[in-house]
């Protein structure tokens, strides 16, 4: 750590004992503290240099990795149903990946469940349990159960022990009634009445919280949720753009809100309509192929006088 | 290294590092003169934020045995779900009521042969036909069988409270009472417990109440205060006559007998 001439490589030299300012600090470690403090202070900034002394398998990069959503769902118990909601944002990193995904997805006709973490675990597992719940319908010819979706689930995750990090909020109506289940990547579950998952799951479930009660009728708790995933995608940097809000009635098919609101539209939207002829036509001619059997006189003989004049006036490359 | 007061504490700080969802919990079981109680708190908390905070730890292994599950609840979800299985195979070729000590050992046995994997703590409570049992299957999976028992991180500071307050051959209402003042005392104390108390109570005649207890009684200086106060804006009822450790539930919510199989001779 020192060099051949007594100075640290990294600090500049200690003080001398004689030098009035020098800020001497008696240390097991001394090149760790042998920064020149001229403020008779220990917080130097020229210390900053040591940090170099760590050994390489003590740094630690930062690591920047965020599954950024805002999911929830809850029984409306007044009329027997359940509401899901999610927002539509797709972070990979700092980066909006996509602006209006879908998180919301399809296990079985009576049963949907919203994706958080990974997106592309969300999406498999989901996928995955689908087919095993359309497997279990044909051979047993009986609606699909929400506890064995719920089931299923964990069964799929606990092995992975969370590296399949899909945290879900799984909801549906059975004949036992409406369901909502929480399903951690690690595999545990909770059945409640009102479920919140995701960096955003916070902020929905302050509006849970304050405002959930049993007596609530479908529309406001189609309100509610809406207003839980606003306030996901207004106070939650992982969470943003629309509104996606799926609700599972009894013997009904399920009601598909996809972007039922869209807070976030562009300002100026963008148009992709180009005029015609914007595109200048710098030259046209037209190959023959021998192999054709054409007859010649079929073509048309390009305009060569034309071709020329124009080819004339164009500068060349 | 940080130093722990308690085995339970240690498990359950490693368990946050961990990063799954926790039970930090308080869970007890206590003998009576007639059967047993099993109660627990109802907080499931991942790092700070509390996940669930009407949790059921309780878990019904056959119609006579519960299990209170501590530590990590993907691990006691998953080995109780197959306890639970097990046990009703097993039943079914006995054709008789399984004892307490098979659930125990097997929870036990299972819990063993996964302990470098999983972090699991239980409290196997219930009637068979040789009276009311409690087994303690904690972290390293033996299988104790006490009179008492306590577990989870809240357990560490009603050591002192259950080893002084405990009595043979209580009646059923003194057990309760026992078993919901520890639990409220583990509670108040332990940041990672909290909630409602949730109780069964196993009878030697196969019946099975389940009680959850919205209002717990509370000891602590700052909430008899808070309670006084109240009592005077008049937005709470006067006291009962004997203020202190009594408490006797108002809501017995649901009275389950034993499904079914309760009919059948032992």
């Amino acid at each position: 750590m020192v060099g051949a001439n007594g100075e640290s490589r990294y600090a500049p030299a200690p003080p001398k004992p004689s030098d009035p300012d020098g800020f001497c600090f008696h240390s097991p470690h001394p090149e760790v503290f042998s920064g020149q403090a001229r403020h008779h202070h220990r917080h130097s900034h020229q210390n900053m240099a040591s940090l170099k002394l760590q050994p390489a398998d003590q740094k630690v990069l930062p690591k920047a990795k965020k599954t950024g959503t805002t999911i929830c769902g809850l029984i409306c118990h007044r009329e027997g149903c359940v509401v899901l909601g999610a927002d539509t944002r797709a972070t990979s990193e700092a980066i909006i990946a996509d602006k209006n995904c879908s998180k919301i997805h399809y296990l079985a006709p009576n049963i949907y469940c919203c994706g958080a973490g990974t997106a592309a675990d969300t999406e498999h597992v989901t996928q995955l349990i689908s087919s095993n719940l359309k497997l279990l319908r044909l051979n047993s010819g009986r609606q699909s159960r929400v506890d064995v979706a719920c089931v299923l689930l964990k069964r799929h995750l606990f092995p992975y022990q969370g590296y399949v990090s899909a945290a879900l909020v799984l909801g549906g109506v059975d004949f036992t009634g409406p369901h909502i289940y929480q399903v951690w990547p690690h595999g545990s579950t909770d059945s409640l009445d009102y479920v919140t998952m995701g960096s955003g799951s916070m902020a929905a479930m302050s509006m849970f919280e304050s405002r959930y009660s049993h007596d609530l009728t479908l529309d406001q708790c189609k309100d509610l949720v809406h207003d839980a995933v606003l306030a996901g995608i207004f106070n939650d940097e992982g969470s943003g753009s629309n509104v996606d809000i799926t609700i599972i009635e009894r013997n009904k098919p399920a009601q598909i809100l996809r972007n039922m609101d869209t807070p976030n539209t562009r300002l100026h939207p963008m148009r992709f309509q180009m005029p015609l002829k914007n595109t200048v036509v710098l030259r046209e001619f037209i190959e023959l192929h021998e192999a054709a059997p054409v007859a010649p006189a079929a073509v048309p003989a390009p305009a060569k006088k034309a071709e020329d004049e124009e080819r004339a006036a164009m500068p060349l490359e | 290294m940080q130093a722990f007061a308690t085995p339970e504490q240690a498990f359950h700080e490693a368990l946050k590092a961990k990063g799954g969802v926790d039970l930090g919990t308080s869970i007890m079981a206590c003998r009576f003169n007639g059967g047993v109680v099993c109660g627990s708190d109802s907080r499931t908390s991942t790092g700070s934020y509390v996940a669930n905070r009407i949790t059921d730890k309780l878990t019904q292994l056959t119609p006579n045995i519960y299990v209170c599950r501590s530590g990590s609840s993907a691990d006691t979800q998953i080995l109780s779900d197959y306890v639970r299985y097990f046990l009703e195979m097993h039943s079914l070729e006995l054709d008789n009521r399984c004892s307490v000590y098979t659930a125990a050992h097997m929870l036990g046995d299972l819990a063993y042969q996964y302990k470098e994997q999983m972090q699991t703590s239980f409290l196997v409570a219930g009637v068979d036909s040789t009276g009311p049992h409690i087994f303690c299957v904690p972290l390293g999976s033996p299988v104790i069988e006490e009179p008492w028992s306590i577990g989870g991180s809240g357990s560490s500071y009603i050591y002192g409270h259950c080893d002084a307050t405990y009595r043979e051959n209580m009646t059923q209402d003194e057990c309760i009472q026992f078993v919901t003042n520890a639990l409220s005392l583990a509670m108040q104390r332990d940041g990672s417990s909290g909630g409602v108390i949730r109780l069964a109570v196993m009878t030697n005649d196969f019946k099975v109440e389940r009680r959850l207890i919205t209002d717990p009684p509370s000891f602590s200086r700052a909430s008899t205060a808070c309670k006084t106060a109240r009592r005077r804006l008049g937005l709470l009822s006067p006291p009962a006559l004997s203020p202190s450790l009594v408490f006797l539930p108002r809501f017995p919510l649901f009275v389950v007998s034993a499904p079914g199989r309760a009919a059948r001779s032992p």
